[in-house]
């Protein structure tokens, strides 16, 4: 087990190697690089640069170098120094703009995460035990409202619906007032209402889909011959239910974990940019669209990483929790 | 000498007596009567009025920062009706109070648009905008030679940037000798501004400094055009002639060796690179007042930047040497704080509006959304303000210099291009694409070619040979099919539904126009390239000079633009009309912006567009809608809007 592991990540370092020369390349493969998008941004405004001023600003920013040579000196930046480079779109190193979003993305992903499953997994138990029950139809609906539904869009609906009917600007974290003010229990309390609205949007997409699987995983299960004799030999209804046929239903959602890492560390990047969320998901987008390689190629690079520790992870999980995949693999 | 000056002031007087009955001090020179001089602030502030802003007086008397009359230079620069925009346009100026926190947002990653205009400040201005009547702004004075080759400035005595330390022509010839001058900041030496003519490859001017306050720029030929491109032209603001030395020199190797700076380069992944950090991070000039990393960097704008309680969110706060003062000697200006938060989206910024979360908003605004904006006025607490856009946003250009024989024999036709504009259908593209809110462009096109004539295009067309037509009924050139390739980068909401109504008009007289919106960045890189066959694209409104002709023939014949820049070694010799303009463009740079030979020529240069039709202009005058909130006062209900947004300080809450 331990070898395998040694041996997984090991395999790690070659892998996001090359996928930090794809990100770097890809992103100069549009026409033109970020000072160009940067000159055009300034003409926007009616600033005119003249061809001399712009090709100043390209040497002095390292531009005229070779797209390889760039590559090099940024890689060996984060290999031997932890250094992720400059964002040249926030004029900071591109680890400070990262940190600056991520406790506001971790927190809504990992709230929204929790939000789901403790919405999901009860429903989705219920509705399999209670099958074509009005409660399971009931649910069945609303999983398969928010499964339809595109977030963003109910994220548009909802802040209209609140800004209208209730007054409140869902907008953002922080109310107007509170926008410059030093950190108080009173803006604590009016952060944590402008995240009911991203919590439940985010967390609705999701649970849509754990109810779902789940349900179906439950049904499957509980028809097994081993709860028939588990039943025959007169064990409880409800310890017969949660030692045996959930904790094998729920391995299909917790084997998730792989792509779960890298979505709870960007953040939903439609819903942040609706409701103007700070998060790492749409600092990627403005980014790329703006050619800022670095952070771009950084924000990739660690999204990548996270895929992979992820997907290492579900599979020590599910080895861990599931004796039939831990001989299974032994046997052979 | 010929007094430039004196001219412009005794303008601004006129106007300052007309509306004040005579009270007001004029702009600049009673320097006797200057606020700073009677008002013994401490002595008595019971009754009088509080010249500056509470949260400075306390801060006064906890002997945190020197007294109001330390903090102000000699003379400073007074606001008044008329002073910042005409009264035309602010009818009911009134000097304000103090208080209060303006909020806005903005979309793009470290960049807040309304509150870089806002705190932008140039070495001289004129009112609205204009360059009619050009003073004094952070520069005192100055004084033109007869010959528009001499140009001497005055300094404010006393005035100080942000920080407190004095602004002297140090700033100026650290400016000039060790940025400017050094070959790595600036290897081709000084900006075109500074070159005779605003040419690149024109001669530079020469600095000699005179004084503490006085210093002296003398151009090899006429340019009184320099006046212009150091009041608005390009919104440099002051930072193209006034540094803050005293912080600049510590990231200079002139001032301070390359060894002490080590552990900063280090830290930016640099080792000898001085000039990158300087220029990138050390340095901020005009455009950069709103970036994080020039929190605490010295200004002379009227709010500066401080550290944020809150990620995304930008904090400005008064400028306690600000040296702008009201008619009542109070000190600008009167809001206490700009807040702007950063949405993810430009969108978001609107919704931010209909929320009521914003007080000014201008860049992200739509003519689109006038109608959401209304109904939400009431709720929101805000007006919708209908002013001029400072740029006509449609104009059709072809590139005539574009490499096709057979295009070329069209497009350089002024049949073609005559007939073309007699085939736009301008009153459908104003009501549909722009509510009725522009006009006809009868400046730059002229009214024979802004009506609608279907007829007389066709009667063109075909006096050009271009009779034969294909299956479609599409005209033909030389029997082989014709088609107009016309590549637009979206870079306004309103360029691709006019391209595709062209599309669509000018079926009507059988010319094919094929519409293809291409990536910004790839539509410049072809614009360079002379790739571009024919595209629409903004102009800036008549008040920009050179908008209307050489600037824009980078759209119009870019191998002859070329021709031009490089004097004649790359590019193509432009024909005797284009020369023509050239000459045009030269004689007003050289003429004093704003004489009334400047006025001449400027007009000589609309008749030239109107003769030739080098680009096409769809519309004229656009309107564009700023919100404003239903509290703030002096706020413009005419002129350009973004002349309102420049003229922040003088902007106060109703409270």
């Amino acid at each position: 087990m331990l070898v395998y592991i040694l041996r997984r990540l090991l395999m790690l370092i070659p892998i996001l190697l090359l996928v930090s020369f794809i990100a770097f390349f890809v992103i100069e493969l549009p026409p033109g690089d970020w000072v160009s998008t940067y000159i055009t941004q300034l003409r926007t405004s009616g600033i005119e640069l003249s061809d001399q001023e712009a090709q100043r600003l390209t040497t002095l920013y390292g531009f005229d170098q070779p797209t390889y040579v760039r590559y090099f000196k940024w890689i060996t930046g984060i290999v031997t120094r932890g250094d992720f480079g400059w964002s040249f779109q926030w004029g900071k190193p591109v680890s400070e703009v990262i940190a600056e979003r991520l406790p506001i993305t971790l927190a809504i992903s990992l709230m929204a995460l929790v939000f789901s499953w403790l919405i999901a997994i009860p429903i989705g138990i219920y509705s399999a035990t209670h099958q074509y029950s009005l409660v399971d139809y009931l649910a069945t609906f609303i999983g398969f409202i928010g499964l339809a539904t595109p977030g963003f869009l109910l994220a548009m609906i909802l802040a209209w619906a609140a800004n209208q009917y209730l007054g409140f600007s869902a907008l953002g974290l922080y109310s107007k007032e509170f926008l410059d003010k030093p950190w108080s229990l009173a803006k604590a309390i009016d952060m944590l209402k402008h995240m009911i609205l991203p919590l439940v949007i985010i967390g609705m997409a999701s649970a849509g889909s754990t109810i779902r699987v789940l349900r179906g995983n439950l049904l499957d299960e509980l028809k097994k011959q081993y709860v028939v004799t588990a039943r025959a030999k007169g064990l409880s209804e409800m310890q017969l239910l949660f030692k045996y046929p959930v904790r094998l239903a729920l391995n299909p959602v917790f084997s998730t974990i792989g792509w779960l890492l890298p979505a709870i560390f960007a953040g939903e990047v439609l819903i942040s940019i609706v409701l103007s969320v700070p998060s790492i998901g749409p600092l990627l987008l403005r980014s790329t669209l703006a050619q800022d390689m670095y952070l771009t190629g950084s924000i990739v690079l660690i999204l990548s990483a996270l895929t992979i520790v992820g997907s290492l992870i579900s599979d020590i999980y599910l080895a861990w929790a599931d004796p039939r995949i831990r001989y299974g693999g032994l046997s052979k | 000498m010929r007094k430039v000056k004196f001219a412009s002031l005794l303008v601004i007087l006129m106007m300052l007596l007309a509306a004040c009955g005579g009270g007001a001090p004029a702009a600049e020179a009673p320097a006797a009567e200057a606020p700073a001089a009677e008002a013994p602030a401490a002595a008595a502030p019971a009754e009088a009025v509080a010249k500056e802003a509470p949260m400075l007086a306390e801060a006064v008397a906890a002997g945190t920062l020197p007294p109001l009359e330390e903090r102000l230079p000699k003379v400073p620069f007074v606001v008044g009706p008329g002073v910042l925009l005409s009264e035309a346009n602010v009818p009911n100026w009134a000097p304000g109070q103090y208080g209060g926190t303006l909020n806005t947002a903005h979309s793009v990653a470290d960049w807040a648009p309304d509150v870089f205009v806002m705190l932008n400040e140039p070495l001289l201005s004129a009112p609205d905008l204009s360059v009619q009547g050009i003073r004094g702004n952070v520069l005192e004075s100055f004084e033109v030679s007869d010959d528009n080759t001499v140009f001497t400035f005055k300094m404010r005595e006393g005035l100080k940037w942000s920080d407190g330390v004095p602004v002297t022509t140090e700033d100026v010839r650290f400016t000039w000798e060790n940025i400017y001058g050094n070959e790595k900041l600036f290897p081709n030496g000084v900006p075109a501004r500074f070159r005779t003519g605003y040419d690149p490859g024109g001669d530079p001017m020469t600095l000699e400094i005179l004084d503490d306050y006085n210093f002296k720029l003398t151009a090899t030929k006429p340019y009184g055009g320099f006046l212009r491109n150091i009041t608005i032209e390009g919104w440099n603001g002051y930072t193209v002639l006034i540094n803050p030395s005293h912080v600049l020199k510590k990231w200079h190797p002139d001032f301070t060796p390359i060894e002490e700076m080590k552990d900063e380069l280090a830290k930016n992944n640099l080792t000898d690179e001085w000039w990158t950090l300087f220029t990138s991070q050390k340095r901020c000039e005009n455009w950069h007042v709103t970036a994080d990393r020039c929190i605490g960097y010295p200004t002379l704008n009227p709010w500066i930047s401080v550290p944020s309680e809150t990620t995304g969110v930008k904090v400005f706060d008064r400028n306690p040497y600000y040296w702008k003062v009201d008619t009542e000697g109070k000190q600008l200006p009167y809001i206490d704080r700009i807040v702007s938060v950063q949405v993810e989206d430009v969108e978001m910024v609107n919704q931010r509006v209909l929320n009521g979360d914003v007080d000014f908003l201008r860049e992200s605004t739509g003519l689109v959304k006038v109608p959401l904006y209304k109904e939400n006025e009431e709720r929101g607490g805000f007006n919708t303000v209908l002013t001029d856009m400072h740029v006509d946003s449609s104009i059709l250009y072809l590139n005539q210099t574009f490499n096709d024989e057979t295009w070329r024999k069209v497009a350089q036709d002024l049949r073609f291009r005559q007939a073309l504009s007699l085939a736009i259908n301008r009153d459908e593209i104003i009501e549909s694409v722009y509510y009725g809110f522009a006009s006809k462009p009868l400046v730059s096109v002229g009214e024979e070619f802004s009506e609608y004539n279907v007829e007389k295009a066709n009667a063109l067309l075909d006096e050009m040979g271009l009779t034969e037509r294909d299956a479609n009924g599409m005209r033909m050139v030389d029997g082989k099919p014709f088609s107009i390739l016309l590549e637009h980068g979206a870079h306004a909401p309103d360029l691709s539904p006019v391209a595709e109504l062209l599309a669509e008009q000018f079926k009507d007289v059988g010319i094919d126009l094929q519409v293809k919106q291409i990536d910004p960045n790839l539509w410049a890189q072809r614009r360079d390239a002379n790739e571009l066959m024919a595209t629409v694209f903004w102009g800036h409104d008549q008040g920009w000079d050179s908008d209307y002709s050489g600037n824009a023939m980078d759209r119009v014949g870019r191998a002859w633009q070329l021709w031009y820049n490089t004097g004649g070694a790359e590019g193509e010799e432009p024909p005797q009309w284009v020369k023509d303009m050239y000459a045009l463009d030269a004689a007003r740079w050289s003429s004093v912006s704003g004489s009334d030979e400047f006025n001449k020529l400027k007009e000589e240069t609309f008749a030239w567009s109107r003769a030739n039709l080098p680009m096409i202009t769809i519309v004229e005058q656009v309107k564009y809608p700023m919100i404003a909130a239903k509290n703030l006062r002096n706020v413009a209900n005419a002129g350009y809007a973004i002349a309102s947004n420049f003229a922040g300080e003088q902007l106060w809450f109703e409270q």
